[in-house]
Formats: C-alpha cells, sequence, structure tokens
C-alpha cells in the first residue's frame, strides 16, 4: 500500500536501459506472465511472487489500463506465504506418527512412511488457514526512469529488484549516496573526486 | 573499483550532507535559498534525530521531542565524534508543508507527509501525491547538489569544513557570519541540477 493512500515510505530505485518501442504489448503479456498465482493447500509451493493491479490484489486479470496510468506503471507486488507454526506442524505430526503406527502395527517408520506423513499433515493444516498475504505497491515512472516501491525491507526490496528485473528484462539501481550523486549534473571532474573523496574529520583527535 | 564498493564506500557523503544541512540551517535560522532561481524555503531539524558513531554503529544517542538540534547534548554526542544517522525534517516551501525521516546511509525518506492533497477521484489523487513527492525529491537532490558542489570542491577544506568544526567545538549556536560566504555560490557554479534527461549509472568505474 502507498501509491494510492497511506503511508509515504518508499525505496526508489533508478532504471537502467531504454524502453523499446512497442512496449504497451509487450509489457502487457510480461506482466501477463508473471501476475501473482495463488497458492492451492494441495501445491507444494509454501510462497509464490507476482504482481497484481494495484488496488485490486485479489484479481490478475490484466489490461492496459490496469497498471499504465499516463507515464507510470503501476502494480502491486503480492507475496503469499503459508506460515505454520513450526511447533504445531512438529505437534501434528507426532501425533500423527504415532497414530500410523498403532493403526499398521509396527514399531519404527521407514523415511519414505515418514515424508508422506509429514506432506499430508502439512496439507491438513494448510487446507485449514490461508497464507499470509503481503502487499507492496510499486510506481515506475517511465519518463523519469525511476521506481518507487513501497517498503525499505532489504529483503524485500531485493525480492522486488530480481523480479521486476525479471519481467521487463530492464536493470533497476537502488538510490544511495552515490547513485543520487550520479543522477544529478555532475562534471567527469567532479565524479572522479566523488570516487576518491575520503571521510572527513570534524573532532580534530577523534577518529571518523 | 566497481560500482557496490563505490556505493558502500561513499555512503558517508549521506551522514555528512545531514550534518552540513544542520549547520546550515542553524546559521540561518532555517531559511534557505535555492538554486540558480534563489527559491526560498525553510529546512528544519525537526523533533528527532540520532546519532551515531561512523565507524561503531552501536554507539548511539538517539533525541526525541522539543528541539534537539539546538541541545546541548546533541552538542556533546557531536563531540564524542558522532554524526547524524538519521533525522527527523521538516520543509516549508511558499506555505506548503513537508515532513519526513531521512537516513544517512541510503538517503531514503520514510513517513512523508505531504501537504494536503485536495483531488477527490482516486486517479487524480495518484497524480497529486506522486506529484507532491517529486517536489519533495527535488528539493532534497537540490540540496544535496549543493552541499556536493561544495564538498567535492577546495571549498570544504579551505572553509565549510573548519568552520563546522568549529561550530561543533563551541557552546554558541550558528551566527549567519559563520557559514563561509562564496561557498554557495561555488556550489551554484560547479554542479547544477539536471533536469531533462535520467543519467545511467556505470556499472563500473
Amino acid at each position: 500500500m502507498g501509491a494510492l493512500f497511506g503511508t509515504l515510505s518508499y525505496k526508489i530505485f533508478y532504471v537502467q536501459g531504454e524502453i523499446e518501442p512497442g512496449w504497451q504489448e509487450r509489457y502487457l503479456e510480461k506482466v501477463k506472465k508473471h501476475a501473482f498465482e495463488a497458492l492451492t493447500p494441495e501445491g507444494e509451493e509454501e510462497a509464490a511472487d507476482g504482481w497484481v493491479p494495484i488496488d485490486r490484489p485479489l484479481n490478475v486479470h490484466f489490461d492496459l489500463h490496469t497498471f499504465l496510468f499516463d507515464r507510470f506503471i503501476n502494480l502491486g507486488f503480492r507475496q503469499d506465504k503459508y506460515a505454520i507454526p513450526t511447533g504445531i506442524l512438529k505437534a501434528h505430526i507426532e501425533e500423527r506418527e504415532r497414530e500410523y503406527l498403532v493403526q499398521n502395527n509396527k514399531e519404527r517408520l521407514g523415511k519414505f512412511e515418514r515424508e508422506d506423513i509429514k506432506l499430508m499433515v502439512k496439507r491438513r493444516l494448510k487446507e485449514k488457514q490461508l497464507p499470509r498475504m503481503k502487499l507492496t505497491d510499486m510506481s515506475w515512472d517511465m519518463q523519469a526512469k525511476r521506481v518507487r516501491f513501497w517498503s525499505q525491507s532489504n529483503t524485500v526490496c531485493e525480492l522486488f529488484q530480481s523480479f521486476f528485473e525479471e519481467t521487463f528484462e530492464l536493470k533497476l539501481v537502488q538510490a544511495n549516496p552515490y547513485v543520487d550523486a550520479l543522477q544529478l549534473n555532475i562534471s567527469e571532474e567532479l565524479i572522479e573526486q566523488l570516487k576518491l573523496v575520503e571521510p572527513c574529520v570534524f573532532v580534530d583527535g577523534i577518529e571518523q | 573499483m566497481d560500482l557496490i564498493d563505490l556505493i558502500d564506500s561513499r555512503r558517508f557523503l549521506g551522514s555528512e550532507f545531514l550534518m552540513w544541512l544542520w549547520f546550515k540551517s542553524e546559521c540561518f535560522d532555517g531559511l534557505f535559498e535555492l538554486g540558480e532561481e534563489k527559491k526560498k524555503l525553510e529546512v528544519v531539524l525537526d523533533d528527532a534525530m540520532t546519532l551515531e558513531a561512523y565507524l561503531a554503529e552501536t554507539e548511539r544517542n538517539t533525541f526525541k521531542g522539543g528541539a534537539p538540534a539546538y541541545s546541548p547534548e546533541a552538542k556533546v554526542a557531536l563531540r564524542q565524534g558522532k554524526r547524524l544517522a538519521k533525522a527527523k525534517m521538516r520543509i516549508i516551501e511558499e506555505g506548503r508543508e513537508w515532513v519526513f525521516n531521512i537516513k544517512s546511509e541510503t538517503l531514503d525518506l520514510s513517513s512523508i507527509n505531504i501537504p494536503a492533497v485536495l483531488s477527490r477521484e482516486e486517479d487524480e489523487k495518484f497524480f497529486e501525491r506522486m506529484f507532491l513527492v517529486e517536489e519533495i525529491e527535488n528539493i532534497v537532490a537540490a540540496l544535496y547538489a549543493e552541499f556536493l558542489g561544495i564538498r567535492l570542491t577546495s571549498a570544504w577544506p579551505d572553509a565549510m569544513l573548519p568552520a563546522m568544526q568549529a561550530w561543533i567545538a563551541s557552546d554558541e549556536p550558528a551566527a549567519p557570519n559563520t557559514y563561509p560566504s562564496g561557498a554557495t555560490q561555488l556550489a551554484a557554479a560547479t554542479i547544477a541540477l539536471k533536469k531533462d534527461k535520467p543519467v545511467a549509472v556505470p556499472v563500473s568505474a
């Protein structure tokens, strides 16, 4: 959340590379290809990432109007994850293993039996709960070649960066004091100086 | 040095930028003239700031409430060699006010309070929010450009750094005449804000 309403806390990324002509159709296809696919209790995946319309996280049907706002491409980056507490999972597995041993008149479980029981218990527990959903807005100003992503968590930003790069086949560079300086109209001489400059000492005798 | 090394090794510029903003704001009671157009604005360090030792991030002082930038405790932290790591800032331009947090390491802005959005329609609201966000980003970029124009030239070791060192050492608040005259003009002549074309970041130096 954040692009349309709510808190304005985001990370800026600079987009490297040029947008090729005919991008509209191509980006629509790429967004569809990378659209969010919901997790199911039967599936083996426990986490899923993908694009959703910025204001409709449960809808994954895209056309250009869904994400193109004048010079901006706006999308939601949805991350779902089944989060079964380890303790609960362990307790259920142990209980089911005991039942299985009694039912089958066995003293020990084989490797494959153990794995099957674990999978079955996980599926049953997943059927009883919904995955946790995390939704983070992304707004790409194509004219300014700048992306705002409404999270400052390093882990989420790294995941987003590679997902964006994979979708749009363009590189992103996170904003920081060095890259921000390069974004200014700075001469070659100052760029060289920027590479050489060392931290200064504000208080004599204290190494800073 | 590749891009990653340059990014990591130049992070100190963020804290030096915030320290310079603090010093300049104190010298001129927050009144700035920005860029060639001498756009008037007010830049104030608000009611929260964190100072950290540069090489030992666990040594940290956090100040909340009142006006910590003017407190003797903050001055003591500066004299111990700590630098500004995070600050809440207030910028006022033509009666419009933005309040936000800024982190020195990344120069990320967070919890930005923008001037009131007037649009009612959702699409219009988005464009207005983005316009107001771009405005504050451009103001911060212009301030950073002014800083770099000083920091990357002889104006820094010759005039600005000694003035800031004297300010840190002194118990007196900084006065307008303690700000090195001519530094802003030099900065304006050295560096100008890019207005049209975004710049590609070289992947290696």
